[in-house]
């Protein structure tokens, strides 16, 4: 059975041209990038070539920005214990932030830091910023992976211009512009799964290196920011995906955009009962969050599964958990019957009606059931 | 997660609806963990079921757990159906997930509501 693959938001798969590296000769023959001989000094030029791209790929001025890690989670752990080394301040965070940026946080509360969640309005964005200083931090993510609201980041550095302003911009790489330097945040989480990159690999981008301080101590590799041997070959394949992620991002967003919007459609006329969750002034082009009314999500998920289309309950992180997601309970929006669909840049209109059509079926088929 | 069995359960449910008409007694249950419920009715005739249907707006387990119920109801002598458990359920649908158990609970509490009024 052909798969229809409509869970980005969780993890896409390889690009051609990443698979293609990661297959090559070259990429399995990598040394340690801190050995001196051949295959050393060929891992390690490629890391730095890699750094350099990235850094120009994401807008930060200097290539000593980026330190590379092994993905989304890590990024975010090590930006917040970067921010808020030693001693308790405050802190505020958005109430729709991935469990990677609230975990830390809460954990940071617990140190004796004052730690405020700040609420979302029905669209998920930002219902008012706190009074922020130097030295204070604050966790605002580019977009959300459950709605696709994108956020005003740009409000947010207003509120706080001296406060450590951290960015989860995990889910908004190749989807909508990003860009450092623009954003004016101190420290901007990537996670190449997201991106077409193998799993394993992210980056971490730092306004200032000097001021952050290690998680994970060692070898000392990544001027000593962030120790352990560095996955040369996962680091070229994010170059890879970043690099086509980014310089398609424009072309691919209006492309996207415009199957998203054509699946919206098929589902809110050929279902009864059906409720679009996110902003729609501000939403990843890719995502469409969507509640039907009386069936169960994790129901929906798994008929559909079987169908051979794949998509997501709420939260990936929460599915299974049986627990309401923290994101749409923060908006006011339905908890029950939520289904989050993400799509890939390149889904013809065959694939998105196909798709369409067994989302209407399998809604009506629960919707029997529960009669 | 589910065995092939709940699956075929939850894609091909059996005895779903709501019956209706004299002698048509009827049992709901809650999850309390997710809201999902449950809804069996049945009909007794000759000391036995004659007639089960379910209706159920929960989980995938939730529906498997329903239709494997109801399945082993049909036709059960009255004596026999009232020893209906969970774990018999659970023995039905094996291997079945730990994260689960509320939906068999649900399915089985919402059987025994019904057969009390028989
Ligand atoms: C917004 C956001 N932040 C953080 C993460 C965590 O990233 P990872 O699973 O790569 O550690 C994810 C993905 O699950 C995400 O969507």
């Amino acid at each position: 059975m052909t798969r229809i693959y409509l869970d980005h938001n969780a993890s896409s798969p390889w690009r051609p041209a990443v698979a293609r590296w990661m297959r090559s000769a070259r990429a399995g023959r990598l040394g340690n990038p801190s050995s001196l001989h051949r295959e050393g000094r060929a891992a390690r030029a490629l890391v730095e070539a890699a750094r350099v791209h990235i850094a120009r790929r994401l807008g930060a001025a200097d290539p000593q920005q980026v330190v590379f890690v092994s993905g989304g989670t890590e990024a975010n752990n090590l930006a917040i214990h970067a921010a808020t080394q030693g001693r308790p301040g405050r802190a505020a965070v958005t109430s729709i932030e991935h469990p990677a940026v609230l975990r830390p946080m809460a954990a940071l509360a617990q140190r004796g830091w004052q730690v405020e969640t700040l609420p979302v309005t029905a669209a998920g964005q930002v219902a008012g910023w706190p009074d922020l200083g130097p030295g204070d931090v604050l966790a605002v993510m580019r977009a959300n992976n459950e709605t696709g609201t994108v956020l005003d980041l740009a409000a947010a550095r207003r509120s706080a211009p001296d406060a450590w302003l951290h960015c989860d911009a995990i889910q908004a790489i190749g989807k909508i512009a990003v860009d450092f330097e623009a954003l004016g945040v101190d420290t901007l989480s990537v996670a190449g799964h997201k991106f077409g990159a193998p799993l394993g690999v992210g980056a971490l981008v730092v306004r200032d290196p000097n001021r952050i301080a290690p998680l994970q101590l060692g070898g000392g590799q990544e001027r000593g920011l962030r120790s352990g041997t560095q996955a040369a070959a996962l680091i070229e394949a994010l170059r890879i995906a970043l690099d086509e992620a980014i310089g398609e991002q424009q072309a691919r967003a209006a492309h996207t955009a415009r199957q998203r919007d054509r699946l919206e459609v098929l589902l809110t006329q050929g279902v009864a009962d059906v409720t679009v969750i996110g902003d729609p002034r501000a939403r990843l082009p890719n995502t469409l969050c969507l509640a039907f009314g009386g069936v169960s999500a994790e129901a929906l998920v798994v008929r559909l599964d079987a169908l051979g289309v794949a998509v997501a309950t709420g939260s990936a992180c929460s599915s299974g958990s049986g627990k309401p997601s923290h994101v749409l309970t923060a908006m006011g929006a339905p908890l029950r019957g939520v289904l989050r669909i993400s799509l890939g840049p390149d889904h013809g209109d065959a694939e998105i009606d196909t798709a369409g059509r067994h989302i209407v079926s399998a809604v009506a088929q629960l919707r029997r059931i529960a009669a | 997660m589910y065995s092939p069995l709940a699956m075929d359960h939850f894609l091909r449910p059996r005895h779903v609806g709501k019956l209706a008409g004299p002698g048509v007694v009827s049992g709901v249950a809650t999850n309390t963990d997710c809201g999902d419920t449950a809804r069996i009715t049945l009909r007794a005739a000759g000391g036995a079921v004659a007639e089960v249907a379910f209706a159920s707006d929960g989980c995938a387990g939730a529906i498997a757990a329903c239709s494997a119920t109801a399945a082993w109801l049909a036709g059960k002598p009255l004596d026999d159906a009232r020893a209906l458990d969970v774990a018999t359920i659970e023995r039905l649908l094996a291997p079945w997930p730990d994260a689960k158990k509320g939906c068999t609970a649900m399915a089985v509490a919402a059987a025994r509501a019904a057969l009390a009024q028989t």
